[in-house]
């Protein structure tokens, strides 16, 4: 059991490094020194042990690491601790490609930018914690790609901060695109042509939120304010929404 | 076109009735401090009061109590807000006595800089942000949708030379102005004749002032001419080039 630590300064220019070397062709050698080393690395207030899993989606990275971060406090702004985190689970989080190679993103996939900007929340393991903390189950929709992609629902939402922080609007969103059988995304949910997709869902609360407060809303109190283009996606349909015309 | 119509039923709270200002505490964080009058405003006394702070992406809420008893929080600290020293604020009042969130008076997009501290009833036409997320580009105009002047903070001096140095007037602010009016008049297409005081009609009043020509209609040549002529009275007036080029003899 590996005890998780933070990249201090030098260790996170050191994890620049291989980004750079990688995408010039270098191969990367798992669990690098640099992980382990004072040099590097700082060690954590309290000791908390890390295990090198195979996550099978966002979400189930976000999961376990709000379990094992719980008691950490100041966790949302330590650069430091998800460059470690990202450079341990590196493997995944910049897989192989079909050419046999690994081509990393741009640099704040892995170390958190400290820039302002959409770019904050792109980092691979920090934007999917952030997103489990605020909505728990909910966030399911947005966190079932794999751990190395964003997906579409997080580019969607994501460009609007008061959208993916509204409680009861990512539970409306769960509970319409959501398939509770299939776990996974419905089929259509994000295809622009297709009649209560995602985007004209934004566009539609877009337009409500002119007239009612929805931060301060339930999202079944958001969901009897849509119009019927939605109501083929509502479970309940024809049972307890009574959609507007 | 776009014209502006209001089907919402929402009064207006006037921009003379907010005052919020910033401060910097010592660990860098953003906090606000705000000021409400409901005077001349019809409204419910047990209506709540939210307070949101944004700037692009970022976003923060707050619960300040009601009409009757206004309260804003102890913590009004922007952690969630992006690095800048631009923030706009939107106060809502929320009528939930027949359970519908219905918002039933609001006043939106106060822009508020850390520079300029404190709104009442005027708000900055070009406000200007600090920032390091510009990479190589020196600066540019964010539409927010206000524009707001976004400087490159990794430049030497950049505070001083945005309010003082005079190549950076004749190179920066002619080519912001040119590329505002040409936003608010053939990008977003606003109607000039229309009252208000939206951020774009406080810009149209504001740069009349330096055309003789009458504020254009629909036509979008003619805004472009328009626009130029403001763009070269607003120089002239301000001495661009021979203000420019006595700095550059000073210096050599």
């Amino acid at each position: 059991m590996t005890k998780l630590r933070a990249l201090n300064a030098k260790g996170i220019d050191e994890f620049r490094g291989y980004l750079q070397q990688i995408r010039d062709g270098a191969e990367f050698r798992s669990s690098p020194a640099v992980l382990y080393l004072d040099e590097y690395t700082t060690r954590l207030p309290r000791a908390i042990s890390i295990e090198p899993r195979a996550f099978a989606s966002k979400f189930d990275a976000a999961s376990y690491l709000a379990g094992i971060l719980a008691e950490l406090p100041g966790t949302e702004d330590n650069v430091g601790l998800w460059s470690w985190l990202a450079l341990f689970y590196f493997e995944q989080l910049s897989p192989v490609d079909a050419d046999g190679r690994r081509r990393p993103r741009e640099d704040y996939h892995y170390i958190p930018s400290t820039q302002s900007g959409w770019h904050r929340d792109r980092h691979l393991l920090a934007g999917p914690w952030k997103l489990f903390v605020l909505h728990h189950e909910c966030s399911r929709l947005l966190l079932h790609p794999p751990v190395h992609q964003h997906g579409r629902f997080v580019y969607d939402l994501g460009f609007r901060r008061d959208l993916i922080a509204n409680r009861g609007l990512i539970e409306a969103i769960d509970v319409l695109y959501w398939d509770v059988k299939r776990r996974r995304p419905k089929r259509g949910a994000t295809t622009a042509n297709h009649p209560g997709n995602l985007r004209r869902l934004i566009t539609v609360i877009q337009q409500l939120d002119f007239n009612y407060d929805l931060h301060g809303m339930r999202a079944d109190e958001i969901l009897q304010l849509l119009p019927n283009e939605f109501a083929s996606w509502h479970p309940a349909r024809g049972k307890q929404m009574v959609l507007h015309s | 076109m776009l014209r502006k119509l209001n089907f919402t039923e929402r009064a207006k709270i006037a921009r003379t009735n907010v005052r919020v200002t910033l401060r910097r505490e010592a660990d860098g964080v953003l906090a606000f401090d705000p000021q409400l009058s409901f005077d001349g405003v019809d409204l419910v006394p047990t209506a709540r009061v939210f307070i949101e702070a944004y700037y692009r992406t970022s976003f923060m809420r707050f619960d300040c109590g009601s009409v009757e008893a206004f309260a804003p929080p102890a913590d009004r600290r922007l952690t969630e807000i992006d690095g800048t020293s631009v923030v706009r604020f939107r106060v809502k009042v929320v009528d939930n006595s027949r359970n519908d969130h219905r918002i039933i008076a609001v006043a939106d997009d106060l822009v508020v800089t850390e520079e300029q501290p404190a709104v009442s009833g005027r708000m900055p036409l070009l406000p200007v942000s600090f920032t390091a997320a510009l990479e190589q580009l020196p600066w540019r105009i964010a539409h927010e949708p206000g524009p707001v002047l976004e400087l490159n903070s990794a430049i030497d001096d950049i505070h001083d030379l945005a309010k003082h140095d005079a190549t950076f007037f004749a190179l920066v602010y002619p080519a912001a102005i040119r590329e505002i009016l040409i936003h608010i008049l053939v990008v977003e297409g606003h109607d000039a004749h229309e009252t208000g005081d939206e951020w774009w009609q406080l810009w149209l009043r504001w740069a009349s002032r330096y055309s003789s020509s009458p504020l254009p209609s629909t036509d979008q040549d003619e805004a472009r001419i328009w626009i130029d002529d403001v763009v070269a009275a607003f120089c002239a007036e301000r001495q661009t080039v021979a203000r420019w080029q006595t700095a550059r003899k000073e210096e050599s």
